[in-house]
């Protein structure tokens, strides 16, 4: 069905072509940063389990520089931090590869969006749905890194922690919306709009 | 509602189809239907216009009101 909003046509328009434009670069260069995250998690356990364990760490003894500690002390830290990472490694590329779904997926149906607005057609079914599954995994990942996050501060108080959450989940559930916080009131407000859209929507319909 | 839509009484006495006025109004035949099964929340006042041209007669003819609030 055609968007009747005729009188916010042209802004709709506008801000549909910049919405469309932000999130496919955002969603290019994001997916090649997460693939070579992803590489590099791989990586670096594929280097640990062939032997080459040492020489990781020297790699980033050499490259860390922390005032007041030694690089005895330094390689210390990291070893232990790399003896935690390979300990954990399914755990963590497991998190790192649905943590690259959730981006791209939430990308995608922001691009779904975007695509109508440009179109000036905000009542689409496209962009509808869109919007409110949108809503849904906003809330859903929102609650999740929420109690992750309180579960962590109050259970774990090693790097594995800051690892898992911080590392990964937080950083990369924060790329979809830059500015955004956790997540539940982005999730919140796609929800509500999907709503009054969907009314809105109905009621059009029997509208002649 | 209290609104009775006489669209199939209209269009009856006018022998016309659904289809033909659809087409003739410019709104889709489902949105015609809509509004002639009374199932319509509102119709535009360019919707009406056109119906009442085509059909050569006034808004009263198609829509009538009843004091009768068990049909609703």
């Amino acid at each position: 069905m055609e968007a009747t909003i005729t009188q916010h046509r042209d802004k709709i328009i506008r801000i549909g072509k910049l919405l469309y434009g932000f999130v496919l670069g955002w969603l290019i260069l994001n997916s090649i940063a997460l693939l070579i995250m992803l590489a590099a998690v791989v990586g670096l356990y594929v280097a640990g389990t062939s032997g080459s364990r040492q020489t990781v760490v020297d790699l980033f003894t050499f490259a860390e520089l922390v005032p007041g500690l030694g690089a005895e002390e330094i390689e210390k830290i990291i070893t232990w931090d790399y003896e935690t990472f390979l300990d954990h490694f399914w755990l963590i590329f497991t998190l790192a590869l649905v943590s690259t779904g959730y981006f791209v997926t939430t990308m995608i149906l922001m691009l779904r969006i975007a695509k109508s607005l440009k179109r000036g057609d905000l009542l689409s079914k496209q962009a509808i749905g869109s919007l409110h599954l949108l809503g849904w995994i906003y809330v859903i990942q929102g609650v999740v890194a929420f109690f992750w996050g309180i579960i962590g501060q109050l259970a774990w108080t090693s790097n594995t922690c800051e690892l898992l959450y911080f590392s990964f989940i937080h950083d990369v559930c924060n790329y979809s919306f830059t500015f955004s916080g956790s997540g539940i009131e982005w999730g919140m407000l796609a929800l509500a709009l999907s709503w009054i859209a969907k009314s809105f929507q109905e009621e059009q319909e029997l509208i002649v | 509602m209290a609104i009775i839509v006489n669209l199939d009484v209209m269009l009856a006495k006018r022998k016309m189809k659904l289809n033909d006025l659809a087409a003739a109004v410019g709104i889709t035949p489902q949105n015609l239907s809509v509004l002639k099964t009374g199932k319509a929340k509102a119709i535009r006042f360019s919707t009406l216009d056109a119906i009442c041209k085509h059909l050569e007669c006034s808004p009263g003819d198609i829509l009538e009101y009843t004091d009768n609030e068990e049909s609703d």
